[in-house]
């Protein structure tokens, strides 16, 4: 049907809709907000570097500066190298996992998606504290180490650049696995099986069928976890040692420790402009907007462009050669080449052995904070002395906490609250617009996502220390709905691609005028979609850590901007006993939403 | 013919839309209107962990209790927070505990006065004469030291006594931390200079070069070079590092915890912190109420009885318990073995325009990143 096409994307008659003459204005807030929140501050970020000197004449000078510093050099090529390491660890380990979720039972499967959902949904500040603990020199993973006598003395790993590469692994890890399964799903099991039944044994068929069209997807896959990579900064500054220097922190010193704002916008555009080519390059090989979106039914709507012909038939010709030599030289005699099939068993293995190593990895840093929660001990020991309930305790007789939870669940609220109204708008402009006019706006609205946090945050700081609105929690509310508006887009976008048109033109059919059909037949049918991307901006918000810290002031400090404090100031298990009440609300919240998803799902289907 | 729905229907839906909304309106403003009408409330920012829990329970409450101004504590990006918020005429704290002034050369700028005319006599009688500066009042005298984490060096190991025996790796073997010294306190320069044979008493003017020469010897054993306070007794007290330079008072709250750390007075380096007031805060003269009643003899006392820093007010030493003299930087025993920090320098400016400090920090900067 054409209008199929038109969903899909691909040329082919336009019909018009029946809101579509008004749609531009359902993403007019959404347009001016970003422009005012996001557009702008970054062109003020871009304009305080380059202008130099106390009569703020417009020159490279600060650029000069940046670049001759060896120093600063240094730190863009151990941030790309390092960006890079853990982009190769992350794809290498997620690439077995999304392969069993993929192919596995559906309740392994579940299971194993759980336990790369669970941290997904945990705070990463809590994500990297827990690493914190497992990597000091005598923390467990030392204990370990030292015990089995795999050492004499403990190993450096925390404050060392493999204590960042393996926190940085662990935040990203199931942004790739997410990805790349959703990417997974799109490739029919028919074809594998068809393979089968032509002769192929499982390696050739995973070699010549599954790799080939799962590899536009790990790409762009790869190269998003590289971008994300590149904008870290907590876990760096909290894990590093001393070389540990990335350009993110180099951002903040210069805001906040040395008062260089030119300098810190220096830096700022430095790395936003290496972000901005790569995500340019990662685009040429997948629209962007179908990974990150988390609903998997969008991805199985294909629009891969396919890798060319050419590079398919140097890759096949590649394997082809691969196996003559093998039965030329190295198994001359063998007649029977299905004898290779114990061989494919081991390595037929090695798949779920990989996978239940990265699910222990996955699940055992918040398997140690929880205990350390109950320790008796005043310090971070482990395995703890003795139980005790005294930082439950302190953490609900302090003051301090108790306002810290509710300044957040106010903000998260406002955030939430607002990004879904104009995320909504945005979508249902989206959706009912052209092809092209659909995938500008999609770029242009999944910038904030795309933006280090780090950028976004010192250009909202320029702005708001102009306004004079440091510490306002309209501010702070402002700044989270930037990056959850793209959230409430994809996810609602996603949402009413699912909305038989047809529904809606009865509607109109029957008299209905255009705002009743948006507000008594659309909308009742996106609500999981509302309710979703609601959940997911305000549990944005609730965890979000950057802003918060270049935007608090002493009136508003937010539970993760208390976290971050705690984490640097105290050393008792306090902030043990906060991050394990946050994964229990996070798991609570998260089941709830599921069982009424699923009971919506079961009303559906009756 | 009108297909609007139930009327009743719509009524209701409306009806609760308008009910949430002025709910989350009120649930919102409500500490809003809570705090406008209890008074008057000034922001203080200083450091946090267990300083401020000690500042709050000796020296805040108290204040309010006799003043009724209430306080709102911040321990965010002190120094930075003074600089934006002046700059951009929206000050929002009304007083800072900073550490050796580092606005000297900008501080009619950036600083009120202190109006020493809110300190009562006896105050101002018994105060430092140091501590009376034009745009701050100093608070209390603290100590950069060397630090153990005691299970380290048991018993039979000897311990780096000087900062020589720190320098050497050899014989005193283990991972270190050292204070970032990006904000040109010079205090990591003095301790490498003294590491690398300068006699403490003769340390000013630094030697920039030779004690960058002497830091890069130094620089591979250094896991972490600590910029937050509570880091370094952090650092050794889980045991990251076995020995390193920290703050006193740290150091010694950890130690009456129970933790096993150790300080040593030896060649450690003494400075001052102070209170200043932000130019342009709209609650100047509550603020000078505060210094001031901070500035007291009781005051101080209660507070470094938690702490363990040296009172500017020689006052404060009648209220103190007599057992904590040995735990003070300024008390006699330790004096003499430490040298003072020289703000002095620290101010001067250079041919180029740029004051000591400030060439300290551009060195800094470049040296620590590669």
């Amino acid at each position: 049907m054409a209008d199929a096409a038109d969903l899909a994307g691909r040329p082919g008659r336009k019909i018009r809709r029946s809101a579509s003459s008004h749609s531009v204005l359902w993403a007019m807030p959404a347009a001016i907000f970003l422009l005012l929140f996001f557009f702008v501050p970054l062109g003020g970020v871009i304009w305080i570097s380059l202008t130099a000197g106390p009569n703020g004449a417009v020159s490279l000078l600060n650029y000069t500066e940046f670049f001759s510093n060896s120093g600063n050099l240094k730190v863009l090529g151990w941030t790309f190298a390092l960006a890079a390491v853990v982009t190769v660890i992350c794809v290498l380990t997620a690439y077995p996992v999304a392969y069993l979720i993929r192919r596995a039972s559906p309740g392994i499967s579940g299971l194993i998606l759980l336990a790369v959902l669970l941290p997904y949904f945990t705070s990463y500040l809590v994500r990297t504290y827990a690493w914190m603990v497992l990597l000091g020199r005598f923390g467990p993973v030392n204990q370990l180490v030292v015990g089995l006598g795999l050492s004499d003395e403990p190993l450096r790993i925390l404050y060392s650049s493999w204590g960042v590469i393996i926190g940085m692994t662990y935040i990203l890890l199931p942004y790739c696995v997410l990805i790349m399964v959703s990417v997974m799903k799109g490739i029919p099991d028919q074809l594998i099986r068809a393979a089968a039944s032509l002769g192929a044994s499982r390696t050739n068929g995973f070699l010549r069928i599954f790799l080939p069209l799962s590899a536009p997807g790990v790409v762009p896959a790869a190269l998003l976890t590289f971008i994300f990579a590149l904008g870290f900064y907590i876990t760096p500054v909290l894990l590093g040692g001393r070389g540990d220097v990335t350009v993110p922190m180099l951002v903040d010193t210069s805001v906040n420790t040395t008062l260089n704002w030119p300098a810190g916008a220096t830096a700022a555009v430095v790395l936003l402009a290496v972000t901005l080519v790569v995500y340019a390059a990662a685009n040429r090989f997948m629209r962007i907007e179908k990974l990150l979106s988390p609903r998997q039914e969008l991805a199985d709507q294909g629009d891969r462009r396919a890798p060319s012909a050419k590079a398919n038939a140097a890759y096949v010709s590649i394997l082809d050669a691969i196996s003559r030599f093998r039965r030329r030289y190295l198994f001359p005699n063998r007649t029977d080449y299905r004898k290779g099939k114990q061989s494919t068993r081991r390595l037929g293995n090695l798949v779920p052995g990989i996978s239940s190593l990265v699910v222990l990895f996955l699940l055992s840093p918040l398997f140690i904070i929880i205990p350390i929660s109950f320790s008796s001990s005043n310090f971070l020991s482990f395995p703890p002395p003795g139980l005790s309930l005294r930082w439950y305790n302190s953490v609900f007789s302090s003051g301090d906490w108790t306002l810290a939870i509710w300044q957040s669940v106010k903000i998260g609220t406002l955030s939430a609250i607002f990004s879904v109204v104009i995320g909504t708008g945005a979508a249902l402009f989206i959706t009912r617009t052209t092809a092209r006019l659909r995938a500008w706006s999609f770029q242009l609205l999944l910038a904030p996502m795309i933006v280090p946090s780090i950028v976004g945050s010192v250009a909202l700081y320029f702005l708001f220390a102009k306004l004079q609105m440091i510490g306002s929690i309209g501010a702070l509310a402002l700044a989270h709905s930037v990056v959850a508006v793209p959230i409430v887009v994809l996810i609602v976008s996603a949402g009413l691609q699912a909305v038989d048109p047809r529904v809606e033109r009865a509607a109109a059919s029957l008299g209905a005028p255009p705002s009743s059909v948006l507000w008594r037949v659309t909308i009742p049918l996106i609500r999981p979609s509302l309710l979703i991307s609601a959940f997911l901006a305000f549990l944005h918000s609730f965890d979000e850590v950057v802003y918060a810290l270049f935007l608090s002031g002493p009136r508003l400090v937010t539970l993760p901007v208390r976290m971050w404090s705690g984490v640097r100031d105290e050393i008792s298990p306090t902030i043990a006993a906060v991050s394990s009440l946050l994964l229990l609300t996070t798991v609570i919240v998260y089941a709830l939403a599921e069982i009424s998803r699923h009971r919506q799902l079961a009303r559906k289907t009756v | 013919m009108s297909t609007r729905g139930n009327k009743s229907g719509g009524v209701n839906r409306r009806r609760l839309m308008q009910i949430a909304a002025g709910g989350l309106a009120t649930t919102i403003a409500a500490p809003h209107i809570l705090r406008a009408q209890s008074g008057k409330t000034i922001v203080v920012a200083a450091n946090g962990g267990a300083y401020e829990q000690a500042i709050k329970e000796t020296v805040l409450q108290p204040f309010t209790k006799e003043t009724g101004i209430n306080v709102v504590y911040s321990t965010q990006n002190l120094e930075a927070q003074i600089k934006a918020q002046v700059d951009s005429g929206n000050v929002q704290t009304d007083a800072v505990e900073v550490a050796g002034t580092p606005f000297q050369s900008q501080a009619e700028k950036l600083l009120e006065e202190i109006d020493y005319g809110a300190f009562d006599k006896e105050t101002l009688a018994s105060l430092l004469p140091e501590a009376k500066a034009k745009f701050g009042v100093g608070y209390y005298i603290f100590s950069s030291v060397m630090a153990y984490s005691l299970p380290d060096w048991p018993q039979g190991k000897p311990r780096p006594q000087t900062w020589a025996d720190f320098w050497d790796v050899k014989r005193f073997p283990g991972p270190r931390t050292l204070q970032w010294d990006g904000k040109g306190d010079g205090t990591t320069l003095a301790f490498a200079l003294i590491a690398s044979g300068v006699d403490p008493a003769k340390l000013y003017p630094l030697d920039i070069d030779r004690a960058y020469k002497s830091l890069d010897a130094i620089k591979p054993h250094i896991t972490k070079f600590w910029s937050v306070g509570a880091e370094p007794a952090q650092l050794l007290s889980d045991r990251q590092v076995v020995v390193g330079s920290a703050w006193n008072g740290r150091i010694q709250s950890l130690k009456d915890q129970g933790a096993p750390v150790e300080l040593s007075w030896n060649q450690g380096e003494m400075a001052m912190t102070y209170w200043v007031v932000p130019r342009g805060t709209k609650n100047r003269d509550l603020a000078m109420k505060f210094v001031a009643y901070a500035s007291s003899a009781a005051a101080q006392a209660r507070l470094q009885s938690r702490m363990a820093y040296g009172p500017t007010n020689s006052g404060a030493f009648t209220h103190l318990d007599q057992k904590l003299a040995g735990k003070l930087p300024s008390s006699p025993e330790n004096i003499k073995n430490q040298f003072w920090r020289n703000d002095g320098w620290l101010r001067a400016v250079q041919p180029n325009g740029q004051t000591n400090r400030e060439v300290l920090i551009d060195r800094w900067t470049k040296w620590v990143l590669t």
